[in-house]
């Protein structure tokens, strides 16, 4: 069975994941409450999204 | 072959993805508004908007075909009275689809999809804005790039000083003067190298 001849040393695990860094989320702010909030999403602070309320119950749609 | 049947499988089989839709559409018109990730509600608007265009037919006919779709008669008659009324102004454009976020477990992205009776307000954020003023200067600056025309742009900054985007301008048009020195100098190094080299 195929085995690796040598310990992998730090530098060759390092530069490996040399193109593993995660990114920060771009975020937006909701215009209602102000609250920080993901872009094109409804809101988790306050439930609107664009004017409208989506925690509304639906019945008088 | 497979060509060009666009519409997702959603990692069902045939009739298992059929039942899952009707009844998906049969929800979304009995209560106007369900939660599912985007992924289903891209395929379930498809359906939900060929029957709110039966509903605006009217006919018997068309009440027979939503019936064979729809899960319940209770639903098919609000369709064709109460839904059908409500779309009436419209042509197409019956669904509207609002992302929620990540759903917890296996991170899918769910969303909203509803009947679509309102209109949303329109974002007024600052990239509007922007844009707006961007789209009045925007003529200018590529053109405004040659030096011969520096002396028009002259006038037309004293003239129109007080707005933003001429300001903008300028910096732009200083940027691309620094750029194009920079590839004369690279332009140099480039040659001296190569005489190094001989």
């Amino acid at each position: 069975m195929a085995v690796p001849k040598r310990k992998t040393s730090r530098s060759r695990r390092g530069k490996r994941r040399a193109h593993d860094g995660i990114r920060v989320q771009s975020m937006s702010t909701c215009p209602q409450c102000t609250e920080p909030k993901l872009p094109h999403r409804v809101c988790p602070h306050c439930g609107t999204y664009r004017g409208k309320n989506f925690t509304d119950r639906e019945d008088d749609i | 072959m497979r060509h060009r049947i666009r519409s997702r499988r959603l990692g069902r089989k045939t009739a298992h993805r059929e039942v899952m839709l009707r009844n998906m559409v049969t929800s979304l018109l009995e209560h106007g508004r369900i939660v599912t990730t985007v992924t289903r509600a891209k395929e379930l608007r498809r359906l939900a908007d060929k029957m709110v265009t039966l509903a605006k037919d009217g006919s018997l006919h068309s009440r027979r075909r939503a019936m064979s779709i729809i899960m319940d008669k209770t639903v098919v008659a609000k369709l064709f009275n109460h839904w059908a009324e409500k779309m009436s102004e419209k042509n197409g454009g019956y669904t509207r689809i609002v992302r929620i976020g990540p759903r917890r477990g296996d991170a899918a992205m769910m969303c909203y999809i509803e009947m679509a009776t309102d209109t949303l307000e329109k974002p007024r954020g600052k990239k509007t804005v922007r844009k707006s003023e961007g789209a009045v200067a925007a003529p200018v600056i590529p053109q405004a790039a040659p030096a011969v025309e520096e002396k028009s742009r002259e006038s037309e900054e004293t003239t129109e000083g007080s707005e933003v985007g001429d300001g903008e301008s300028s910096e732009e048009s200083q940027t691309d003067d620094q750029s194009s020195d920079e590839v004369e100098e690279m332009g140099v190094s480039d040659t001296e190298k190569n005489d190094a080299v001989k």
